[in-house]
């Protein structure tokens, strides 16, 4: 560890870490979780499905394009690929959460 | 010919089939005997005229290559049904209209059925009595003072009552099979993930199943052959090659084993109870199967497990009804108060009270000690069925730890209303097919029922076994009409 990443202050060292969190938006044609159109710029509500709009009854099926662009990110990244993954989901009341839901992959 | 009405399912499709009768001659019929049977409260919506004119339609070109060829059903109102309301039972879709078809439902009028209307039922199916819905209490056709059972309580008291030649409803924790038990019916849960949920408006996703409930056995097999599926749009649907039920019912049970798990002996069983198994065991011997003791060591685990994982999964589910996008609403002064205010008033207090247990248990603090835990012990419960089905084909148990109850009776008491499921809610977390079949009454007279429960997929055998134990048991149940007006 060079000098560089250690930070001296009131006698204690402190060693810098930096993370980066990067979203990037599939480049599919439907959503993640429905089959509602992604164009970007469209009008407002043009592009809300009755799953997005979380309606009795409706369920989520998950984009296999989406899958498997994923794949492709992990093995480009040198990245280890799971053969299982679990859904988890969070709840909470927000304006722009129609389902109260975030599934967290 | 005796009454139209009386006809079961599999014989009023073989008179269409044969010519005998109309699709009008027997849906004017069941119309005319629902008309006059408000008393029971079981509709919630009728949908009588639209059904009429649809049994002229088909009437005028029959298709008799369907498997329910003009035949009029009503149906639970927790399935979406196209243009025709849909409440869930509760004030918080007591305007919701549709545009879509559950695809059981659809299964249903793609073979030739015609909708009779929407039946009532405990609220979000969250019920034991259906004493929970906003539209009033479903009486049983059995006495005015009884509850039907729930949450399929409207399905089980219109079709004990003659209503409908059959109907589906949901069962999450029992909410067939209960109210069959209590009604002298046929009620069939069917493996998780044999029919499809979509459309179906959910309470516990991992839980919920929609099911046929019947006059008899062999109405049951029609229906649910016409009812599951394969579908893409529920991801949990799963692709298995689906018995003719119907066509392969067989009374031929020889050398099956089945289990008694004596877990399922509570304490403080009743002897009618246990008369009622123990005659089930002998006619299963009579039919030359073998009666094996099993165990079942964490049965006394699965209440308290299902009264956290539903209420958690209900909490999630019901978190969309919010008076934003459809139903119903009350104006806020921001948007968390119309929220507060909205789910408020548009929720019964059980709903209310599921939806705080779940919160509560899958709370940062609670999560762990709470739902994680019951998540562990649904694990436990469903290796317990594994390790059995080792060794017997299917399990004999009581469906329900006593015949129906008075309305009023337990409807301040959860916990104990809760007890009821007790048979039941097992078969739910361990994902496995159940079907409850009268077997007796008890000392007042009531209905009693016993269940069957088989390995995933397996409906073929518990059908046949239910099969040749209702021509054993041959049970006969004479209500009088006391609830119709004219």
């Amino acid at each position: 560890m060079t000098k560089d990443y250690l930070i001296e202050r009131n006698g204690k060292k402190y060693e810098v870490v930096i993370g980066l969190e990067v979203h990037a938006q599939v480049l599919s044609e439907s959503k993640l979780f429905s089959t509602s159109p992604t164009k970007f710029g469209s009008e407002p509500n043009t592009q809300v499905s009755l799953v997005d709009a979380a309606f009795p009854g409706m369920l989520p099926v998950i984009n296999e394009f989406c899958i498997k662009q994923a794949i492709k990110t992990g093995i480009g990244l040198n990245a280890k690929i799971n053969n299982k993954s679990i859904f988890d989901r969070k709840n909470y009341f927000y304006a722009d959460l129609p389902q109260v839901l975030f599934y967290l992959f | 010919m005796s009454n139209i009405t009386d006809l079961s399912l599999s014989e009023l499709v073989s008179n269409i089939k044969n010519k005998k009768l109309s699709s009008h001659d027997i849906t004017s019929e069941y119309v005319e005997r629902s008309k006059k049977s408000k008393n029971l409260n079981t509709y919630i919506e009728e949908t009588f005229e639209a059904a009429l004119k649809k049994a002229k339609e088909f009437d005028s070109k029959p298709d008799l290559n369907k498997k329910l060829p003009g035949i009029p059903i009503a149906i639970k109102d927790l399935f979406c049904t196209k243009n025709v309301k849909t409440t869930a039972s509760s004030k918080i879709l007591n305007n919701f209209i549709p545009t879509y078809e559950s695809t059981v439902t659809q299964n249903l009028w793609n073979d030739g059925a015609i909708l009779l209307g929407k039946l009532n039922c405990d609220e979000f199916a969250m019920g034991s009595s259906n004493e929970t819905s906003y539209f009033g209490n479903v009486i049983s056709p059995i006495d005015k003072d009884l509850v039907p059972g729930g949450s399929s309580g409207g399905s089980a008291s219109a079709l004990a009552a003659k209503l409908t030649p059959a109907t589906i409803g949901t069962d999450t924790g029992g909410s067939i099979r209960q109210p069959a038990s209590f009604t002298g019916t046929v009620g069939l849960k069917p493996t998780y993930g044999s029919c499809s949920r979509y459309g179906i408006v959910a309470f516990a996703s991992s839980l919920d199943q929609a099911g046929p409930m019947t006059r008899n056995v062999n109405d049951a097999a029609l229906l649910l052959e016409v009812m599951s599926s394969f579908d893409n749009k529920d991801s949990t649907s799963v692709d298995f090659k689906r018995p003719m039920y119907s066509k392969d019912l067989s009374k031929d049970i020889k050398g099956k084993k089945i289990g008694i798990p004596k877990e399922y002996r509570v304490d403080g069983m009743s002897e009618e109870i246990e008369k009622l198994w123990e005659d089930g065991k002998n006619y299963l011997k009579d039919c030359g199967a073998e009666i094996i003791d099993v165990s079942l060591p964490h049965t006394k685990f699965a209440l308290p497990t299902y009264y956290i994982v539903a209420p958690a999964e209900a909490s999630s589910n019901l978190a969309r009804y919010d008076g934003v996008k459809y139903g119903f609403r009350t104006e806020g002064n921001n948007l968390i108060d119309m929220y507060e205010k909205t789910r408020s008033a548009g929720f019964g207090d059980e709903v209310k009270r599921r939806i705080m247990i779940g919160t509560y248990v899958l709370s940062s603090g609670y999560y762990d000690a709470y739902y994680l835990k019951a998540q562990k012990v649904r694990r436990l419960i469903k290796n317990d069925f594994n390790n059995i089905f080792q060794k017997v084909d299917a399990i004999l148990t009581p469906s329900t730890p006593s015949s129906a109850f008075k309305i009023g009776d337990k409807s301040n008491d959860p916990v104990s209303m809760y007890l009821n499921d007790i048979f039941t809610v097992p078969v739910n977390l361990a994902g496995l097919p159940g079907i409850s079949i009268p077997a007796g009454l008890d000392k007042k007279g009531y209905p009693l029922g016993l269940q069957i429960i088989g390995k995933s997929f397996d409906e073929q055998n518990i059908l046949n076994i239910a099969y040749s134990m209702e021509d054993k048991i041959n049970f006969k149940f004479n209500l009088k009409e006391w609830w119709m007006n004219d």
